[in-house]
């Protein structure tokens, strides 16, 4: 096994991990959204606003 | 995708980037054998952006048929998803071009074909872009994606086989374990391609939901 592979190698797991992690983090923010925004649009069509 | 589904894919991934380094390759006839390790990311790359136009269609014609938008949702993402992941195939593929043919773009056939599929599906996203009512949009959308599955096929699985090429399409330099290995990438880009699929159909539920709360204030 050549160095420079091992380099990448590890260059790569090291952006899937960023992804990963940022791809987790977007999907929390965007289920988040997603109930407030039900939520307010289940309120708005109960109470229409004057 | 389940807590339990999105971990189990970020393992799988983790598991095959290794597994794609360590399996042996041929070394006979290639300028950097190491190099063409990147098949392992740019073929299920240029798979997926296939598939991902395949559903395109489909779902454009799922609008056609049912005139429901969450089908015109679907269609739009799986149009932004498959330029997304051409776009890896070809910033992949030219990286294997620079180290095995010596530059990174030569106008073989399969550049070619794939530019012109990316420009297709750029005129799409310009087209949704600049049609503002919402019906609208989505019929002539619906039509594109439905329309454009026949170039796409040809410029994706055939054009590049109808002329001589540099890229390997009918022997393809791989045996045996590699076969594994890509095939395992490919399960996890699909894992990828429906995670960030749902995601972005939640992004434009998200979107029009607000959109809506606007007009209703505005009334």
């Amino acid at each position: 096994m050549l160095e420079g592979t091992n380099v990448v190698l590890l260059a790569t797991l090291v952006v899937w991990i960023a992804l990963f992690v940022y791809l987790w983090q977007v999907d929390k923010r965007v289920s988040r959204l997603s109930r407030e925004v039900e939520t307010l649009h289940r309120g708005e069509r109960k109470e229409p606003h004057p | 995708m389940g807590k339990g589904a999105r971990l189990f894919l970020g393992l799988w991934m983790a598991l095959l980037i290794v597994v794609s380094y360590r399996v042996p390759m041929m070394r006979e006839g290639f300028m950097d054998p190491e190099g063409y390790r990147i098949v392992f990311y740019h073929v299920p790359a240029a798979w997926t952006m296939g598939l991902a136009l395949l559903l395109a269609g489909i779902f454009g014609g799922l609008y056609l048929a049912t005139r429901k938008p969450r089908w015109d949702l679907h269609a739009a993402t799986a149009v932004e998803l498959g330029f997304l992941f051409g776009m890896v195939a070809t910033v992949t593929g030219s990286i294997f071009s620079r180290n095995q043919w010596g530059a990174f773009w030569n106008w073989d056939p399969r550049q070619t074909s794939i530019l012109a599929l990316l420009l297709l599906y750029l005129a799409y996203l310009a087209l949704r872009a600049s049609v503002e009512e919402e019906e609208r949009r989505a019929r002539f959308s619906a039509v594109y994606t439905l329309v454009a599955v026949v170039p796409m096929l040809f410029l994706f699985a055939f054009m590049p086989r109808m002329t001589p090429s540099l890229h390997p399409e009918k022997a393809p330099l791989i045996t045996g374990s590699q076969w594994l290995v890509l095939l395992g990438m490919w399960l996890g880009y699909l894992g990828l391609y429906a995670w960030l699929h749902r995601l972005r159909v939640t992004a434009f539920a998200c979107e029009a939901q607000v959109l809506s709360l606007r007009w209703q204030r505005e009334e």
